[in-house]
């Protein structure tokens, strides 16, 4: 590439980014939202957490990093403010480094604002390096393969832990950036027969669909998209409705940067020709 | 506002400055950024592994059998002497060994069983004209794109032209996946925009 | 019955292995139909040596020692490093994983005393950055624009660092080819890299290159085991066409 190609390259590229950014900007600034439907896939997960007995427990694995942290915390809080208010117990646990310290501080926060007891309604267990061990650990017993939860108190002195193993709890969701739901699947799901539902950041939605086909994923919650749909299930205003406007903006503004880029690259190979 | 909130708002333009080129405000935000997610996976591991599930089970409840891991673990630090550095293998050959055992049996049932019967099933289930046609449309997918990684022989011309329609199968399944991701790198860029307008500067209520 | 299934397989699978192997190893050719990326490996470290800038070669984030993908990137890094060797460029390694790390280190120091320049093996160029994955990137994306490398290889498992990786390669003009079995990282490389190596075309090219009977072997295993897919799911489909209460196909 010539110098001046390069230089052209560089303004073009900080056009675009200005442009995404303006288009994100004013749709987080202009105040309505636009209406979302929700699909089969969040209806989906929703009827499960609606149909779980209160009182049961659910496995919550926060298999995801800070960088999309953004992107995962509105799934996140839709779908464990939703098990809260429904009294379900939730045993949570991370197999991310990062995503132990985030789990546990939403986790903690959550159960806060809905008034439920640490240890009793719900409980962090922590990080476990070597997801596979610790899925097919787990299988055995929770506690075995955590001794002491997040905060270093004995799990066997946690009353919520009578909950041990995985025929104890109604199933799991991961809240995944990446490939960790396959783990779930392949040693949770294929070996212990545990249901596995996802809440996925959007690049792993296509994915995963086929998981959905076949049976061995339970249902799928897919970006900010299926948070916002998740939240008009729920009739709240939360961090997915109010980012649906900036969303669209930003998608038309790639739309229209796509048509011009592919007509301009089909012009500049007319020229060459 | 707290100054935790000003502190990642900082460190946001930071790492965003990097879009006009490379400066130092990113370098220094880019270091700050490897440097504590080592010292963070340090801190997490050595709780929640090493003492957690070596030091306490072992040295404080009796649990000899982990003498094992122990021994075990300590080995991979004898790469460091070269005349040891062998005996690193004997943990590395460990792992390799007892991972794959496990994956082998996983991942042919989850990836393979499960998504062969999956594909029969659905012309098993088909009860109409238009789920026999997705069928249909999705047996052309499975058989063409692996003809597309049908490495050995010289191509006949069947197999070039399944080849070729697999080859626009992947293409569907690119442009899909392309589309999710800016949907959720944008996901991403607005969760940290919201940040900065709603709670680092306040003017989204 | 799941159990008995895939001890089956298993052994179907060793078998066919074992067979491909055998034929390999008394000197039956197995045909390797031709891949744009393995013939591009070469000219990227040419253009590197001509342009005297730096190679650089990452494996991804998502790999470990165990993944396949990992040991079919080291093959071919074997070969891409006695290439270095040979015209003299400077081959840089980030990875997110000391054991990886180790691994890449002997690979190369083997690589140069292959060809007589083990003086010039630098082990400070292969290093590890960080297990966090942005923080991985960040120190890949890093390097990338500080040192304008004149080819970039990203070949093995690959997580969302991907793009990033891979367009920041892309606007320092570097000459990219990337290989990796994360079907859905695949998309971006098609985009943002010169040549891209399709799942298992990367085992197939590093079969290829390595000339390891094994790996060849494996590669037409595979070749044979799909055609045992395809056989099994015609099959399926006919006879839950025509025997609708037949459920052998229910795995």
């Amino acid at each position: 590439m010539s110098d001046t190609q390069t230089r052209r390259a560089q303004k073009t590229r900080r056009l675009i980014f200005s442009g995404v950014f303006l288009s994100i900007t004013i749709g987080l600034l202009l105040p309505f939202q636009p209406e979302v439907t929700p699909s089969v896939g969040t209806k989906s997960m929703f009827s499960f957490i609606e149909n779980i007995k209160p009182g049961s427990t659910i496995l919550i694995s926060f298999d995801h990093e800070s960088a999309s942290f953004p992107e995962m915390k509105p799934l996140a809080i839709a779908v464990v403010s939703h098990l809260l208010k429904r009294d379900v117990k939730i045993i949570a646990i991370s197999l991310f480094p990062e995503g132990a310290g985030l789990g546990a501080s939403l986790l903690r926060r959550l159960g806060e604002e809905n008034k439920k007891t640490y240890g009793t309604d719900f409980v962090f267990l922590g990080f476990k390096p070597e997801p596979r061990a610790t899925i097919l650990g787990m299988g055995k017993s929770f506690s075995f393969v955590f001794p002491f939860d997040f905060y270093g108190t004995k799990t066997s002195d946690l009353p919520i832990m009578s909950a041990d193993r995985y025929s104890d709890v109604v199933g799991v969701i991961t809240i995944a950036d990446g490939s960790y739901p396959s783990h779930w699947i392949e040693y949770g799901a294929a070996k212990y027969e545990l249901i596995v539902l996802s809440a996925l950041a959007a690049s792993m939605v296509t994915s995963y669909d086929p998981y959905v086909t076949s049976g061995q994923l339970h249902s799928i919650l897919g970006g900010l998209r299926g948070a916002a749909e998740y939240e008009s299930l729920l009739n709240v205003d939360g961090g997915g409705s109010r980012a649906m406007l900036a969303q669209t903006a930003a998608h038309i503004f790639i739309v229209l940067i796509l048509i011009v880029g592919n007509i301009s690259y089909l012009r500049s190979r007319k020229k060459k020709v | 506002m707290d100054i935790t909130t000003t502190i990642s708002a900082l460190l946001t333009l930071a790492v965003f400055s990097f879009l006009y080129g490379d400066n130092p405000v990113y370098k220094f935000a880019e270091r700050l950024l490897v440097g504590l997610a080592v010292g963070y996976a340090l801190v997490i591991n050595w709780q929640q592994t090493i003492i957690d599930r070596l030091y306490t089970p072992l040295f404080i409840d009796g649990r000899l059998a982990l003498v094992v891991a122990l021994v075990l673990g300590l080995l991979m630090f004898s790469r460091f002497k070269r005349s040891w550095a062998w005996l690193s293998g004997i943990p590395l050959a460990a792992m390799i060994g007892a991972g794959a055992g496990a994956a082998l049996p996983a991942m042919l049932e989850a990836r393979i069983f499960k998504q062969l019967s999956a594909t029969v099933a659905v012309f098993h289930d088909a009860s109409g004209a238009f789920e026999m046609f997705s069928a249909i449309v999705l047996l052309v997918g499975f058989v063409t794109t692996l003809g597309y990684f049908y490495f050995g022989v010289h191509r006949s011309n069947a197999l070039a032209v399944s080849s070729k329609i697999g080859s626009y199968f992947l293409m569907i399944f690119f442009g899909a996946t392309f589309g999710y991701t800016v949907m959720s790198r944008m996901s991403i860029l607005i969760g940290r925009l919201d940040f900065l307008m709603r709670d680092w500067l306040g003017v989204i209520g | 019955m799941d159990s008995l299934i895939t001890i089956l397989a298993t052994i179907v699978a060793g078998l066919v292995t074992f067979w491909t192997a055998r034929l390999i190893h008394r000197g039956r050719k197995y045909h390797l139909r031709e891949i744009a990326g393995i013939k591009a490996l070469e000219d990227a470290v040419g253009r590197a040596a001509e342009m005297g800038r730096p190679i650089l070669y990452t494996p991804g984030y998502g790999g470990d020692i165990q993944r396949p993908t990992t040991i079919a990137s080291m093959n071919i890094l074997s070969v891409v490093a006695e290439k270095t060797a040979e015209y003299n460029c400077e081959l840089i390694y980030p990875t997110h994983d000391p054991i990886i790390m180790a691994t890449a280190q002997e690979v190369v120091r083997e690589s140069y005393s292959r060809v007589g320049k083990i003086d010039r093996f630098n082990p400070d160029n292969i290093y590890y950055v960080s297990s966090s994955q942005f923080g991985y990137a960040a120190g890949v994306e890093g390097e990338i624009v500080r040192k304008k490398p004149a080819s970039i290889f990203l070949l093995g498992t690959f997580e969302a660092e991907s793009l990033i990786l891979a367009e920041s390669g892309a606007a320092v003009g570097a000459v990219q080819i990337a290989g990796t079995d994360s079907t859905i990282q695949l998309a971006f490389f098609l985009i943002a890299c010169d040549y891209t190596l399709f799942g298992e075309e990367l085992f197939a090219a590093s079969g290829y290159l390595s000339g390891n009977e094994a790996t060849l072997a494996s590669v037409w295993a595979q070749d044979i085991m799909r055609i045992l897919c395809v056989s099994f799911v015609a099959l399926g489909i006919l006879s839950a066409l025509f025997f609708p209460e037949s459920s052998w196909w229910k795995l």
